[in-house]
C-alpha cells in the first residue's frame, strides 16, 4: 500500500497538469542521465573495440556529426522507451511527474517517439511555453496532444489500465 | 497354652459385618499405647525396646491391655454369631410370599427416595460449590485489601538477596551469542534498518517534490498578473487520471 502524501495541496494536485519548474527539473535531471548512457555507449564501445582488435583500451573519439547522432539515438531511445511503458523517465519518477495523453491515457509507441524527436529538437524553447499555457502545456505537448501530470505514487497509469480492462 | 490374642485376629484382616467395628477397636487400642507411650515420655521416661518381663506399673498396664483386647474378640465373636442367626431368619423369612411382596415394596420404595435423595444432592453440591468458590474469592479480596504490598516489598531484604547472588557465574552459564543472535534475526535487523532507511528518503524526496509543487503554483500566478489573467488555469485533463483521493491518502 503506497504511503500517503502528507502535505495537503500536493495531495490535491496529483493528476493535475504539472508546471514549469517540476518539469525543468525532471529534464534537468533526465539530459543527465542520457549524458551518463551516453558515455555508458562510448565505453561500452571502447571495450568491444578492445576486446576484437586487441587494440589499447581508449575511448572512441568520433566526428561530431556521429557524437550527435549517437547521443540522440540514446536520448531517443531512452525517453521513448520510458514514456511508452511506464511514462516515467528517471527525472519524472524522482519530482513525481508522469507523460500521459490528454484523455489520461499511455502513450503508444509512435506518439512516445515522437514527443522525444520534439522534445530533442526544441525541448528548451517548447517548454517555455509552459509558462504561458493555461493548461501548463509545452509545445511538443500541443503537438503531441500529451499532458505531464503529477503522480507521486504512480496511479496514473494504473487507473488508465483498470479502466481499459 | 491358651492364646490371649490369636494370630488370626492380630492385624485388619477380619471381614464381615463386624470388620469396621473391630477395625475401629483396633485403632482405638493403637492410639491408647501411642497416648501411654507419649505420656511416659512427657514425663522424662526414656523409650526403650519392648521388656518380655516388665514390672510394677508397665506389668499392670500390659495385663489390662491384654484383657481389654480379650474382651473385645469375644465380644466381636457374640456379636458375628448374633447377626449370622439374625441373617438367616431374616433370610428364611424374606422367602415367605407375604413378607416377600412387603419387601419388594420396601424395596421399590427406599430406592424411590435414594434417587430422590441423589438428584437433590447434586443439586445442593452444585450451589454449595458456587458459595465456596464466592466465599473464597471475596475472602481472598478481602485479604488482598489489606495487604500493604509495598511495605512487604519493603521489607524483602533484596540487597542482600543480590549480594548473595553470584551473577558472574549466572552470566557464564549464558550464551550471550546466541542470545544476541536469535535477538537479531527475530527483529530482522536488516529490514527494520532498511524499512527506516527508506521512509526516511521517501519522506526527504516528498519534501522536495512538494517544494516543486509550492513553485509551480506560484510562478503560474506569477505568469499569469503579469499576462492580466484573472481565471486560473486548467489544469485537469479531459478525463481525470485517478480517483480523488481521500483524506491523508494518495
Amino acid at each position: 500500500m503506497p504511503r500517503a502524501i502528507r502535505n495537503a495541496r500536493a495531495r490535491a494536485m496529483q493528476g493535475r497538469r504539472a508546471g514549469i519548474v517540476t518539469r525543468l527539473l525532471a529534464d534537468a535531471l533526465d539530459v543527465a542521465v542520457a549524458f551518463v548512457l551516453y558515455t555508458g555507449a562510448l565505453y561500452a564501445y571502447a571495450v568491444l573495440h578492445y576486446l576484437l582488435t586487441s587494440k589499447p583500451l581508449e575511448l572512441p573519439t568520433p566526428d561530431t556529426w556521429v557524437r550527435i547522432l549517437v547521443a540522440g539515438g540514446v536520448a531517443l531511445g531512452y525517453l521513448a522507451s520510458s514514456w511508452a511503458s511506464t511514462g516515467r523517465t528517471i527525472g519524472a519518477q524522482v519530482f513525481g511527474v508522469c507523460v500521459v495523453t490528454e484523455g489520461g491515457r499511455p502513450l503508444s509507441t509512435g506518439r512516445a517517439v515522437a514527443r522525444a524527436l520534439l522534445c530533442m529538437l526544441i525541448g528548451g524553447p517548447s517548454l517555455v511555453w509552459v509558462l504561458v499555457s493555461r493548461k501548463n502545456a509545452a509545445i511538443h505537448d500541443l503537438l503531441c496532444r500529451t499532458a505531464v501530470v503529477y503522480d507521486w505514487r504512480g496511479r496514473a497509469l494504473a487507473v488508465a489500465d483498470a479502466a481499459d480492462t | 497354652m491358651h492364646e490371649l490374642v490369636p494370630a488370626t485376629r492380630s492385624g485388619f484382616d477380619t471381614d464381615g459385618a463386624l470388620a469396621p467395628a473391630v477395625r475401629t477397636a483396633r485403632l482405638g487400642f493403637g492410639l491408647a499405647g501411642l497416648i501411654a507411650r507419649g505420656a511416659f515420655v512427657a514425663a522424662g521416661g526414656r523409650p526403650g525396646p519392648d521388656n518380655p518381663r516388665p514390672r510394677g506399673p508397665a506389668l499392670w498396664a500390659g495385663a489390662a491391655l491384654g484383657l481389654a483386647m480379650e474382651a473385645e474378640r469375644r465380644a466381636v465373636d457374640a456379636a458375628e454369631a448374633l447377626v449370622s442367626a439374625g441373617s438367616s431368619v431374616a433370610r428364611g423369612a424374606a422367602g415367605l410370599p407375604v413378607v416377600d411382596g412387603q419387601v419388594r415394596r420396601l424395596d421399590a420404595w427406599l430406592l424411590r427416595w435414594n434417587a430422590h435423595a441423589r438428584m437433590q444432592q447434586r443439586r445442593n453440591r452444585a450451589e454449595a460449590e458456587a458459595v465456596v468458590r464466592r466465599v473464597v474469592r471475596q475472602v481472598t479480596d478481602a485479604v488482598l485489601e489489606h495487604v500493604d504490598f509495598g511495605r512487604v516489598v519493603d521489607r524483602i531484604p533484596i540487597n542482600e538477596i543480590v549480594e548473595k547472588v553470584d551473577v558472574d557465574s549466572i552470566i557464564k552459564r549464558i550464551d550471550v551469542a546466541a542470545l544476541v543472535n536469535g535477538a537479531v534475526r527475530e527483529m530482522d535487523l536488516g529490514g527494520l534498518i532498511r524499512e527506516s532507511t527508506e521512509g526516511v528518503t521517501a519522506e526527504a524526496v516528498d519534501a522536495v517534490r512538494s517544494q516543486t509543487v509550492k513553485t509551480d503554483l506560484f510562478v503560474s500566478r506569477l505568469f499569469d498578473r503579469v499576462l492580466f489573467r484573472k481565471a486560473p488555469r486548467d489544469l485537469t485533463l479531459s478525463a481525470p487520471v485517478m480517483p480523488e483521493a481521500p483524506e491523508g491518502g494518495t
